[in-house]
């Protein structure tokens, strides 16, 4: 497969009034045509920064991509002109938020809103034609009708639905999801992640799924980045990632989700996700997990920030940013600690 | 097979002698109007819908079901916020709607509530340590001097560093830190009840098992009743002993939590199961396709007989004409459906 979008290096900034923090911290991916993958970690890690990053539309000015590079289609997003960025966003990058109604304008037909996408890029016939296309592909009986209904008449799903419809209207190449199905009710994601999983098939549409839950990304993603205080830990396809996680973050994720059968002990990585770190304060004098993990040592872990390290043998793709993450993989560095 | 066995069974259940808070055949019924205000047809809407539940003290009981459902109207039923429109909710016995004076003030200190929301249920303008001292101060009696430390002690128990948050506003606080805020909130009025809406859907993973172990220390050690209201069934295995799964303001199965889960009666309650993401790529595909489709119909619009029939995947023409109850199918679990799952109800046709 082609690589559709390429992220190198990347960093996030914001302009604190003592000095600039640094959100994200050098975040290298690649997504393939037609490929979902995941991007997870707790809140605070970075993840919607990034997403934020990719369509370059922050949500205040003091938050800048301050370096590295974004090949998306054989461009680089970066040096992209403010009117070359309008041809780009809802074009051939799309993305959908976590709160369907914030992104809605409630004094206008859902159909018309939809049409905004077509008409702002130049469409001018067949407008209303495809809006009802739109609707019917995300599944929704009679898109006519639903065409002229204001928000408030719609449910939830359905608003995320039309949203979804809005993001999709020019047939991007790559849909940013940031936790689409967070505020659902179960029928409902588990309806709206078949939805796109067809898309994917039918459209050959590549997706970026931005999300803290893990059982979400075990049914939908084929590839997996794990986040942590604005860095990537790890990386691998997501059967070799929850079959067996490397980096003791992950690992910790995986036990702290709720188990399918019976009741487990329940358990949570102690400690929280540390604030960011200023920029150009000179090399990090450790590992950014060190303060949570069990595993952690003296030297090298108190010493040196690790660096994302493909694993030997196993999977090619795979990589994880841990030095002990080979000693450690077969004991289970959590037992015992976390109640 | 008659209505009478039934609702024995159900009242004696709510009728427990040691039961906490219960709910005994409630209804709340709103009256909507469709179209214009004067001229259009008015309906009634039956959010809850004769429904009785009881909280023993120490017991963790879950209440499921999607939005809509009438999930959060029961439980502003159960605190006395909504006056029901049929039936009633005692507290240790005795009716609330009855309860004076210092009855009155003990049942709202003991009964107290996490709302989901808790951006809008928390003062803005008020420092969060000041948000949980209040209740010290008004329930318990406590002077300033001793509720500082107390309120400290209470963030502290739900995992926020005192120094750190005490002197916060509700806006610098994350969902998540705002909604242990909530609890600990409740927490300060030393409740024997506590009816938590939705309270980890908002949290991360790693912080929701930390409010999950705290809530069952609280019914462990503590002996409180929890009334947890939530859409997530993982939590429901986690934590609950007993679940409730509440469809368009009925219960429609009810049981110890183990056995509902895994052996589900009523087809809602694996419909749901069902649409649960299991966190293991090796399992995807093997659960069943989602069997529900759309939104549940109208709560004023219910169609006759089975309110389910319409979403259900095993409807048959016997749904349309019969309403099922409630009643027991298994040692620990009863279901309100013609044809349950393994049920000895009625024997599924050929």
């Amino acid at each position: 497969m082609s690589t559709l979008l390429e992220v190198e290096d990347l960093c996030v900034d914001l302009a604190a009034p003592d000095g600039t923090l640094r959100l994200v911290d050098g975040v290298s991916f690649k997504v393939a045509a037609g490929e979902t993958v995941g991007l997870v970690g707790e809140s605070g890690c970075g993840k919607s920064m990034t997403a934020f990053a990719l369509l370059n539309l922050f949500p205040t000015p003091r938050l800048k991509a301050s370096s590295g590079a974004i090949r998306f289609e054989g461009r680089d997003l970066m040096s992209l002109s403010p009117q070359a960025w309008r041809g780009m966003r809802g074009a051939r990058l799309a993305m959908v938020f976590q709160d369907p109604s914030g992104f809605l304008d409630p004094l206008m037909p859902v159909g018309r809103q939809i049409a905004e996408t077509l008409i702002s890029h130049g469409r001018k016939r067949g407008v209303a034609e495809r809006v009802h296309e739109l609707l019917a592909l995300l599944e929704m009986p009679d898109p006519a009708i639903v065409a002229g209904k204001y928000p408030h008449e719609l449910s939830g799903g359905q608003r995320q639905r039309v949203l979804i419809a809005a993001a999709l209207a020019m047939e991007p190449a790559l849909l940013i999801a940031d936790e689409p199905t967070t505020a659902l009710d179960v029928t409902v994601q588990a309806g709206i992640l078949e939805v796109l999983a067809r898309l994917r098939d039918r459209l050959g549409l590549a997706m970026l799924l931005i999300t803290h839950d893990l059982g979400v990304v075990a049914e939908s993603c084929e590839r997996v980045y794990v986040m942590y205080a604005g860095r990537i830990v790890e990386t691998a396809s997501a059967t070799e990632l929850f079959a067996r996680p490397r980096h003791p973050y992950t690992r910790g994720l995986l036990k702290s989700t709720l188990p399918f059968e019976g009741r487990g002990e329940l358990f949570s990585i102690p400690g929280r996700v540390p604030g960011p770190r200023r920029a150009g304060s000179g090399g990090p004098a450790s590992c950014r997990f060190a303060p949570r993990c069990p595993a952690a040592q003296p030297d090298p872990c108190g010493l040196r920030d690790p660096a994302l390290v493909a694993r030997q043998g196993a999977n090619e793709e795979g990589a994880d940013a841990c030095f002990r993450s080979g000693e450690i993989a077969g004991a289970d560095i959590w037992a015992g600690s976390g109640r | 097979m008659s209505a009478a066995p039934q609702a024995q069974s159900r009242e004696s259940r709510a009728a427990q002698p040691d039961a906490l808070l219960a709910a005994h055949s409630v209804a709340c019924h709103f009256q909507v109007s469709a179209g214009s205000r004067l001229f259009g047809r008015h309906r009634t809407l039956k959010a809850v819908d004769t429904v009785s539940l009881a909280l023993t003290p120490g017991e963790i009981v879950a209440l499921v079901g999607e939005s809509g459902s009438g999930k959060s109207t029961l439980g502003r039923l159960l605190l006395g916020l909504a006056p029901p429109s049929a039936g009633r909710v005692s507290y240790r016995g005795e009716d609330i709607t009855a309860l004076e004076g210092e009855a009155w003030r003990r049942y709202r200190r003991e009964v107290q509530v996490v709302f989901q929301d808790t951006g809008t249920s928390l003062n803005p303008r008020r420092a969060v340590g000041d948000a949980v001292a209040l209740p010290l101060h008004y329930n318990l009696g406590l002077d300033q001097r001793e509720a500082g430390p107390r309120a400290d002690a209470l963030l502290d128990q739900v995992g926020l560093a005192p120094a750190t948050f005490r002197r916060r506003l509700p806006h610098e606080l994350s969902g998540g830190q705002r909604q242990r805020i909530g609890l600990a909130r409740a927490l300060a009025s030393e409740p024997r009840v506590i009816i938590a809406d939705e309270p980890v859907s908002a949290l991360d993973v790693s912080v929701r098992a930390q409010m999950l172990t705290l809530m069952q220390k609280l019914a462990k050690e503590q002996g409180v009743a929890l009334l947890v209201i939530t859409h997530d069934l993982g939590v429901v295995r986690a934590i609950a002993d007993r679940v409730l799964v509440m469809y368009l303001g009925r219960i429609v199965e009810e049981g110890e939590s183990a056995e509902v889960i895994l052996r589900p009666r009523h087809p809602y309650t694996g419909a749901l199961l069902a649409a649960t993401p299991i966190a293991d790529p090796a399992r995807r595909g093997t659960r069943r396709a989602t069997a529900l489709r759309g939104d549940p119909p109208s709560v004023t619009d219910l169609p006759a007989g089975c309110r389910f029939r319409s979403r259900c995947p095993q409807a048959e023409a016997l749904c349309a004409e019969r309403e099922p109850l409630l009643v027991q199918v298994s040692e620990g679990s009863s279901a309100a459906c013609l044809f349950p799952a393994g049920g000895r109800y009625l024997k599924r046709r050929p």
